[in-house]
């Protein structure tokens, strides 16, 4: 059992780590750039001095390439770490992760669709969108499929979860049968996620949503603490349980479509992170949100800089990192934690 | 020391691209080094029979290179890294239409990097064309000229054994155990029955799998298999795993051919035309169609 940490040890640790980790981002890549020069670049666009000695081009490498990537590995990341703490909370279970009750499967097959189905030029726009509206999709019809007279049931909210990816997987199987061999790529790439491509919109767009997503997480965490003793419980502490669920779904749902729809799928990080943070400090969500954001954010930047730098000047997919880094991770983690589940 | 721009981004790309149009013409006048990125098998295969090998400082995933060239690998062509572009310092760049993602073609362009897309060549027409461009655009038009005529001598030799008028001709792909698939239109296989006379008994596009049953009954006159692995007779292997296309024409009539599936893997490029001379060869030297 690994000791749980003080908070007092903890940010400091973790905001250190944030240091290093985005510094890092921002001073490495496939062009070798003095890394005190890359970041003084940085000082110079945000105060307006001229203290930075690279060449214009090679600012613009840091400014315009490894800054947006970096901040949109930071959103990404937290987002999704932050939707894997609620999900597991929400349904009492370890497992959960943003892609139990669709959407990374609904996600998956909106992109694949854009890709094959509508022409070359328009994919920039229709890929996102599609993902987006495929998450969205998915995990409405999750969702109802789980109502009853009753209240939505968790147990059938993770079985019709896991219906719908299966279906999700065989049409993605369709799809793929009649792709031609260069929409067939393009779909497994963009299946492992990437944070390198991002307009000025969707950064946005991700980084409003990060903030957003984590301020309302934080509004409920409370009620998530009354959720871990049980439904019957929480309704009894005053928990308005439905409507909660619901209004965390919905949220979540939003926040998974926009990072799939801007980063394509990343993997590991719901459902590694909430583990970690819940090891390192236990389960209280008034904690357990912000350190997931914290860690997930830091994990996906460390991933990044690895996807850069592992096959120069090629990039990896960096989904492929985060699994690379996430699962043994995890497995350590669970091999520690193994009579807890036995 | 350069002053950080005060206006936003579109500020900025300006002056980069003003500051970078000076470095290019700076460096064409005091040096005539070409470094060239090719992100398109096609492109790559012309670049090197335009002896330009040596020039290459990066290919495409998709791009073979001989082992003593030593250009970097930049990943899948519709997905280049910006900044792994970028940091080969390349003066040219040379890709096919698909090249990508957008941001990293609007980057190569803002950077003042000469670059020429173009379509794959589909026949010897789009062939010679692309030869022709790109021969322009690395400033070797006279090493084009052997290269252009080799294609041409390629036609009239394909063209001395056209196919019977109508013949009908499937062509597959070996699977390695795993099945066939027939190409369809947009592929190269179509590209290589059109370029033989024939017509191409996949409708649909793309590569689909294909059973037997159904090749029996497409009745093709005129086989072409095409196998990565070329160690063993591709037609053996075929028939030995699929008997029953001994009945139909192609089988009865011993018109049944191989293709080295590699060399037909960045378009109709030149080494697809040896290919398409052999065939059409072999097929001429096959018991005719009644």
């Amino acid at each position: 059992m690994i000791n749980r940490l003080p908070l007092t040890t903890l940010l400091p640790l973790c905001l250190a780590l944030m240091i290093a980790a985005v510094t890092l981002s921002i001073t490495s890549g496939a062009m070798a750039l003095p890394a005190s020069q890359s970041l003084l670049a940085i000082w110079d666009s945000l105060w307006r001095t001229e203290y930075s000695n690279l060449a214009q081009y090679q600012q613009l490498v840091v400014l315009d390439l490894r800054l947006p990537r970096t901040l949109l590995a930071l959103s990404v990341g937290a987002i999704l770490a932050q939707c894997g703490a609620v999900m597991q909370g929400l349904f009492r279970n370890p497992l959960a992760d943003p892609g139990i009750i669709g959407a990374s499967s609904g996600a998956a097959l909106g992109a694949a669709c854009a890709i094959i189905l509508l022409p070359v030029a328009m994919q920039g726009v229709s890929t996102p969108v599609a993902a987006f509206l495929g998450a969205l999709l998915t995990t409405m019809l999750v969702f109802k499929l789980a109502q009853g007279e009753s209240g939505t049931s968790v147990v059938m909210l993770l079985l019709a979860g896991v219906a719908v990816a299966a279906f999700g997987g065989a049409m993605m199987g369709f799809l793929n049968y009649i792709a031609d061999d260069q929409s067939l790529r393009d779909i497994t790439l963009w299946s492992m996620g990437s944070v390198a491509h991002v307009g000025d919109g969707m950064l946005l767009l991700c980084f409003v949503t990060m903030v957003l997503t984590a301020l309302y997480f934080q509004r409920h965490a409370q009620a998530l603490n009354a959720m871990l003793l049980g439904e019957y419980e929480a309704r009894h502490l005053g928990v308005n349980v439905e409507r909660m669920k619901i209004k965390l779904i919905v949220v979540t749902t939003i926040g998974i479509g926009i990072t799939v729809a801007a980063a394509g799928i990343i993997g590991f990080i719901g459902l590694v992170i909430p583990h970690l943070v819940r090891m390192l400090t236990g389960p209280d969500h008034r904690t357990l949100l912000p350190l997931s954001a914290i860690l997930g954010a830091l994990l996906l930047l460390f991933a990044d800089v690895g996807a850069r730098l592992i096959m120069m000047p090629a990039e990896l997919p960096v989904g492929l990192i985060t699994a690379v880094i996430g699962a043994p991770l995890f497995t350590v983690l669970l091999i520690q934690q193994r009579k807890n589940f036995t | 020391m350069i002053t950080a721009s005060s206006s936003p981004r579109f500020s900025r790309l300006a002056k980069c691209v003003g500051f970078t149009a000076l470095l290019t013409m700076t460096s064409a006048v005091q040096a005539a080094e070409q470094r060239i990125i090719s992100t398109d098998a096609g492109s790559t295969d012309i670049l090197l029979a335009l002896d330009k090998g040596a020039d290459l400082v990066g290919v495409d995933v998709t791009s073979v290179i001989p082992p003593q060239l030593k250009a970097a690998k930049l990943g899948y062509h519709r997905m280049l890294a910006t900044e792994g572009v970028l940091s080969l310092n390349p003066n040219m760049v040379v890709g096919s239409e698909h090249m990508g993602p957008a941001e990293t073609v609007a980057a190569i362009k803002k950077a003042n990097i000469a670059l020429l897309q173009l379509p794959a060549a589909r026949d010897a027409k789009s062939l010679k064309e692309n030869i022709v461009k790109i021969s322009a655009f690395v400033h070797s038009e006279q090493q084009a000229k052997p290269l252009l005529q080799r294609i041409d001598q390629s036609m009239a030799k394909v063209a001395e054994h056209q196919l019977p008028p109508n013949s009908k001709v499937a062509f597959l792909l070996q699977m390695d155990g795993k099945g066939l698939r027939l190409a369809g239109q947009g592929t190269t296989g179509d590209d290589f029955i059109h370029l033989l006379g024939g017509e191409s008994l996949g409708a649909h596009r793309g590569y689909q799998s294909v059973s037997a049953e159904a090749l029996l009954s497409l009745q093709p006159d005129v086989i072409i298999v095409a196998s990565r692995d070329m160690s063993r007779s591709p037609v053996a292997m075929l028939l030995e795993a699929t008997p029953l296309l001994k009945h139909t024409p192609a089988g009865t009539q011993q018109r049944i051919v191989a293709v080295d599936g590699r060399q037909l893997v960045s378009g109709i490029s030149l080494e697809a035309m040896d290919a398409l001379v052999d065939v059409s060869a072999a097929l001429n030297a096959a018991k005719p169609a009644s």
